[in-house]
């Protein structure tokens, strides 16, 4: 078997070699070849590793990196144990003694004839901790070289190596015999300007890696099913029960894989005339069967819309898994390969399946396309994706409705959605976040935020409605043309802020940092209001005045063709951030003036004089600018109606009354 | 012992005083307009000269409300999204009666709701004196001075009853949704979970009844049996529960039956009617305010059919006696 399988790999090595090199324009910095295998009993993957690596720098390198994530899971003195303890989520550290995981790098070796030709490097082999001060971390580990490697030199390394699954954790374990297999293995960091960008796992973080290729063999037992990054090329079955599946890719930064017993398996094809076909191929779970056609519809939506606004889905194969039942593995992205997740019972209507199946192969571009470092700037994944997603959201399904689930908890709840109470897919994220942007600014690493949702407020909602809010501004078109410009710049590429900063300015008819020093740096607050509105008659002449040297009284009385009002509106900025804000008046004829308010002082007064009186005044009536955390004191009537506070407080009353009807069942 | 019969019989006594029925409905109605007041004072503070009130006049404005909460104190803060469906309105108060948490809405709306216990439970007195010796004829200060009357003894069911409940939400509750998530926590199927924590409901909903029921009769006894004692009158209670089983229970199944009836035709109709204008808002409230008024009836509806079918069942007893 195993000559059968060099042969294979040596040819499809060949095949990828040829035809791949022009299909992917990125720097390959690393290549992984790893033989595997799952012990389900011990819920142990025993592994052999080869990476090469090249240095991408113009310096030597005498140290390397890696990333050993499942440590994270080893015990409580992990930095991600410690921020998830202290951050008031300890639910994690519940757990038995088999239930923890580890990453055991068992030998680390020079590869013969490479480089360091059989040079042992578990000597030099040491713990590091370059975010904290946490000694007992043992997410990132460094070893030293005998001698620098040279730029632009390869070094390749042989590593053994047992990854303990840990039971639900967070993106990556095991349930019962359901395994999803993630941040494994010992992985290199990122050398940037001849620099380590190797950071610990912590709570509030993602990943970061370098694009290359993988070719992995994974043996499971016979009946499990696998799904996999990449595409699978090849599969044995072994005389000892189990077998072997190669899944190969080039051009990723990182691979994750799942094997379980019951998963159902479908495939559709992706076609559309602009774009090239990708085939689908999806894991899901038994009492999900008719979620198929929405998983199914979400991704193709997503690999059509992102494809023609951004960039094309350039892989042949994307692979949708529907996580376990509280395996903790759901909603998560892996390049190629992303976790959704469903219900079996949900309330018609409501988009959240849909749309996390969207968000999550959303990331296939932001994230898996434009490899932004997720440690130091979520937003740029998160933020983008947000914005896409709603986008897309969207485009494909209009709005979503607001739904309550009933007695949830304890894997029960009964959803009903609410018909009368849609939600914009735009404003969901800010809806939820708005009231937490003012704790930090955008420009923090991950785990430095004040708090974990502060890190969810502006990755995901500040990120999202600062395009919005750009969107708003420079209009829809010109910015398309922003996103497609600085997605293609940033292909297989790992861009931060300046550079997306940059192809803003670039396009933008005017220079725009006044807008990023205030979002990105500041705390990045936006609240305009219509705070005054009034109309009085124009006052008339009444007294005594001198006019050629002649006194005259004037009673007041005198009658006008027609009587003329002056208007004025009260415009106030209460948040910190400034910027030229749309101002629509309207007046009882229906005659509307709009104006630009530049927005920079604390208020503005606007006067009008017209023969009718004023009907209402809005600042932003398009909805341009996301960012305004409270759009509810935009817009303002001259005159107060009751018919919605009415309204409302009628459907409160009957709520009441049938609650204290409820109170009596027990008198 | 025919539960139809006794059905029938309890249809008949709340019609034959159905006057006491908007007289409950008036006490409800006025204890919930106490709070209504300054609700709607706050939301027209909010509402009345924004500009948002015109999407809130169509729909529940989800964009408005993520404001609107932050700044709500109190009971404010119960305005939700719910309110904007028939259904979602009435499901949030029955949720309560599965979970128990009646902290959930804040602490004015508790005040209120233990209120209106207090008088529904004076209120009770007078009740089901009326329907014990239906045939003199309604009074109102009749219905109030076996209101008075009683009042001392429901006061101790009641104070019995909430102790019991006590124990339902904080001991049993949770010992039965413990044992359940203890057993299927690590089930791959959602589906099996949740059909077993189905079940586990089903229980609860069934003590929650039994419970409910042994008192209604204990009521009952008290006033038919004349009896001095409201602590025999649990044991009695639960004695005559017991003893006709499937009698007891059927007849507060199918009364409770015509209760979800009401609460899914009434849901589904305020679906199809939405209060977008005045003629739409005084039909809504029409429609509400029916659904009150009957949910009124039947909670009486109760008394007279639990009633009747105790007398029934002494009737048959004394029958046997006279053999
Ligand atoms: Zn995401």
């Amino acid at each position: 078997m195993k000559q059968r399988l060099f042969f294979i790999s040596f040819f499809i090595l060949i095949i990828a070699g040829i035809s791949g090199a022009g299909d992917y324009n990125c720097e390959k910095v690393v290549s992984y070849t790893m033989n595997v295998s799952l012990d389900p009993g011990t819920k142990i993957v025993t592994g052999k590793e080869i990476l090469t690596w090249k240095n991408p720098s113009d310096k030597p390198v005498s140290e390397m990196y890696f990333h050993a994530y499942l440590n994270a899971f080893k015990n409580s003195s992990s930095t991600f144990s410690k921020e998830s303890y202290y951050g008031g989520s300890s639910s994690f550290l519940n757990r038995r003694e088999k239930e923890w995981g580890y990453l055991d790098v068992k030998s680390i070796k020079g590869q013969s004839g490479g480089l360091f030709s059989d040079v042992d490097f578990k000597k030099s082999f040491e713990y590091v901790h370059p975010d904290d001060d946490n000694a007992s971390d043992e997410t990132v580990f460094k070893i030293t070289l005998p001698t620098p490697v040279p730029p632009g030199k390869t070094a390749a390394f042989e590593i053994e190596f047992e990854s303990k699954l840990p039971a639900k954790a967070p993106r990556t374990g095991f349930k019962n015999n359901y395994f999803f297999v993630a941040q494994w293995f010992p992985k290199v960091g990122v050398l940037i300007d001849g620099k380590w960008n190797c950071h610990q796992f912590h709570r509030s973080s993602e990943f970061f890696a370098d694009y290359g290729d993988y070719d992995v063999s994974i043996t499971v037992p016979k009946k499990y099913v696998v799904g996999a990054s990449g595409v699978m090329t090849d599969s044995t079955e072994n005389e000892n029960g189990t077998a072997t599946y190669r899944f190969q890719q080039e051009c990723i930064h990182d691979f994750a894989w799942t094997a379980y017993q019951d998963y159902k398996v479908a495939t559709r094809m992706f076609e559309n005339s602009e774009l090239p076909k990708v085939k689908m191929r999806l894991l899901y779970q038994p009492t999900h069967k008719k979620y198929v056609d929405d998983f199914f519809d979400a991704t193709a939506n997503t690999l059509k819309h992102y494809g023609l606004w951004y960039i094309p889905y350039p892989y042949p194969q994307i692979t949708i898994i529907d996580a376990a039942y509280r395996s903790s593995a759901g909603g998560m992205e892996y390049p190629t390969l992303f976790t959704s997740g469903a219900r079996w019972l949900s309330a018609p209507g409501t988009l959240w399946q849909r749309a996390l199946t969207m968000h999550e192969c959303g990331h296939q571009f932001w994230y898996g396309l434009v490899g932004d470092n997720e440690f130091e700037n979520a937003w740029m994944d998160e933020g983008f994706n947000s914005y896409s997603d709603a986008r897309c959201l969207m485009a494909s399904y209009g709005n979503d409705l607001a739904s309550k689930t009933y007695l949830s908890g304890n894997g029960f709840g009964i959803p009903i959605a609410f018909p009368y109470a849609p939600i914009d897919p735009r404003l969901k994220r800010i809806a939820r976040y708005g009231h937490t942007f003012r704790l930090d600014s955008m420009n923090k690493f991950d785990w430095q935020f004040a708090s974990h949702e502060s890190y969810r407020a502006n990755a995901y909602g500040k990120g999202s409605a600062m395009l919005w809010t750009l969107e708003g501004f420079l209009g829809e078109e010109l910015f398309a043309k922003i996103m497609k410009t600085y997605a293609t710049r940033f292909e297989f590429k790992h861009p931060v802020p300046q550079d997306f900063f940059n192809v803003v300015n670039e396009f933008a008819p005017q220079p725009m940092d006044w807008f990023f020093d205030q979002m990105f740096n500041g705390s990045g607050v936006l609240d305009y209001a219509v705070t005054k509105i009034s109309s009085r008659p124009v006052l008339k002449e009444k007294g005594l005045y001198t006019k050629d040297g002649k006194t005259e009284y004037h009673s007041g009385d005198e009658k006008q063709k027609s009587e003329q009002f002056e208007s004025t509106v009260l415009l106030q900025r209460l948040g910190d951030m400034k910027m030229p804000v749309d101002v629509k008046i309207t007046f009882e004829t229906g005659e509307t003036v709009n104006q630009v308010w530049d927005g920079k002082e604390l208020s503005k007064t606007l006067r009008f004089v017209r023969n009718s009186k004023i009907l209402r005044a809005d600042i932003d009536p398009e909805r341009k600018l996301f960012l305004d955390i409270n759009y509810t004191n935009n817009g303002l009537f001259r005159q107060k109606s009751s018919f919605a506070a009415l309204r409302w407080a009628n459907s409160w009353l009957y709520w009441l009354q049938h609650l204290l009807e409820v109170a009596a069942f027990f008198s | 012992m025919n539960i139809m019969k006794a059905f029938r019989r309890g249809y008949f006594l709340v019609n034959k005083n159905i006057k006491m029925v908007p007289i409950i409905y008036i006490v409800n109605l006025a204890v919930a307009t106490i709070l209504t007041i300054p609700m709607f004072a706050t939301l027209n503070r909010s509402l009345g000269a924004r500009a948002v009130r015109e999407k809130m006049i169509q729909n529940f404005d989800y964009d408005w409300w993520s404001t609107f909460r932050l700044g709500a104190n109190s009971f404010e803060k119960t305005i939700r999204p719910s309110l904007s469906s028939g259904f979602g309105t009435l499901f949030d108060n029955l949720q309560l009666l599965l979970n128990g948490k009646f902290t959930s809405f804040g602490i004015w709306i508790l005040v209120f709701g233990v209120a209106y216990l207090l008088l529904a439970a004076f209120m009770n007195g007078g009740v089901i004196g009326i329907y014990a010796d239906e045939k003199r004829p309604f009074t109102v200060s009749r219905f109030f001075s076996n209101s008075g009357f009683y009042f001392h003894h429901f006061f101790a069911l009641l104070f019995a009853v909430v102790i019991l409940f006590f124990v339902v939400y904080k001991f049993i509750s949770p010992a039965i949704f413990g044992i359940i998530n203890g057993f299927s926590r690590n089930w791959m199927s959602d589906r099996a979970v949740w059909f077993v924590n189905l079940a586990g409901y089903l229980v609860l909903l069934f003590i929650i009844a039994f419970i409910n029921m042994i008192f209604d009769y204990a009521k009952i006894i008290l006033v038919v049996e004349k009896k001095k004692s409201s602590w025999l009158c649990i044991w009695l209670g639960f004695k005559f529960s017991v003893k006709h089983f499937t009698e007891t229970i059927g007849l507060y199944f199918l009364l409770a039956a015509v209760g979800l009836g009401l609460v899914l035709v009434f849901g589904l109709a305020q679906t199809f009617v939405q209060p977008t204008q005045i003629v739409m808002l005084v039909i809504v409230i029409t429609i509400q305010q029916i659904f009150i008024f009957l949910k009124i009836g039947l909670r009486l509806d109760f008394y007279g059919a639990q009633m009747a079918l105790y007398q029934q069942d002494q009737s048959t007893v004394r029958k046997l006696r006279k053999v």
